[in-house]
């Protein structure tokens, strides 16, 4: 396997492995951790995060190696809380809240507040289908700037 | 929505009823968790958008002046 196809094999499988561990634990697994899960070095693992964030797969801390996000989850509390399969994650926003269930193919509670007056809000997805009161989602930046600053969006 | 974005100094978007927005997150995210899965390139962003009917100018990823 040459450099190339190995850089692409760490990257298809530190992916994985993030997605595994937010799956299981509701946090991202650090650089030293996936280094050790997959046998690499950090500083390989390093790179590959960088890789995958250049690619718009991962969100790394600002300034940071560590993951912030590997969408739809969060490695902070947000707004957006989503119950489902006896755990419980927080999304990066209301479209990544239902991308949890979506990703999942399961059923799930979401916990937030409507921006407006703060009341909290459950919506539910049940049987492949969304169960809410009216409810609608705002999204404030056009699509084409959404990358301008992730964290914002 | 144009209140709560007017007391805040925010433009208004896009807003989507909470219907289409689960079709969107299911378009988006129902094959995250495959070993295959690859970045989708623009076009088919764009394609995917145009297929839940999101076909305004807010959803075109080409960057406007």
């Amino acid at each position: 396997m040459n450099a190339q196809a190995e850089e692409a094999e760490l990257e298809r499988l530190a992916r994985l492995y993030v997605y595994g561990r937010f799956l299981e634990e509701a946090r991202p697994p650090t650089v030293e951790e996936t280094a050790q899960a997959l046998q690499a070095t950090g500083a390989a693992v390093t790179l590959a995060f960088e890789r995958l964030a250049r690619k718009r797969v991962l969100v790394l801390e600002e300034g940071g190696r560590e993951i912030r996000m590997a969408m739809p989850f969060s490695a902070v509390e947000t707004p957006f809380e989503v119950r489902a399969i006896e755990r419980r994650w927080y999304a990066n926003c209301a479209w990544d809240a239902l991308g949890i269930p979506a990703m999942l193919n399961c059923d799930a509670r979401i916990v937030t507040r409507c921006a407006d007056c703060g009341t909290s809000l459950t919506l539910a997805v049940m049987d492949g289908e969304v169960v809410g009161g009216g409810e609608v989602v705002h999204f404030g930046v056009p699509a084409a700037r959404w990358w301008d600053d992730i964290v914002f969006t | 929505m144009d209140r709560w974005c007017a007391d805040r100094g925010v433009g208004r978007g896009a807003v989507l009823s909470l219907e289409r927005a689960w079709e969107l997150a299911v378009e988006w995210y129902h094959d995250r968790l495959r070993a295959d899965w690859r970045c989708r390139e623009k076009g088919e962003v764009q394609a995917m958008f145009a297929r839940l009917g999101l076909t305004s100018r807010f959803w075109s990823l080409e960057e406007s002046e």
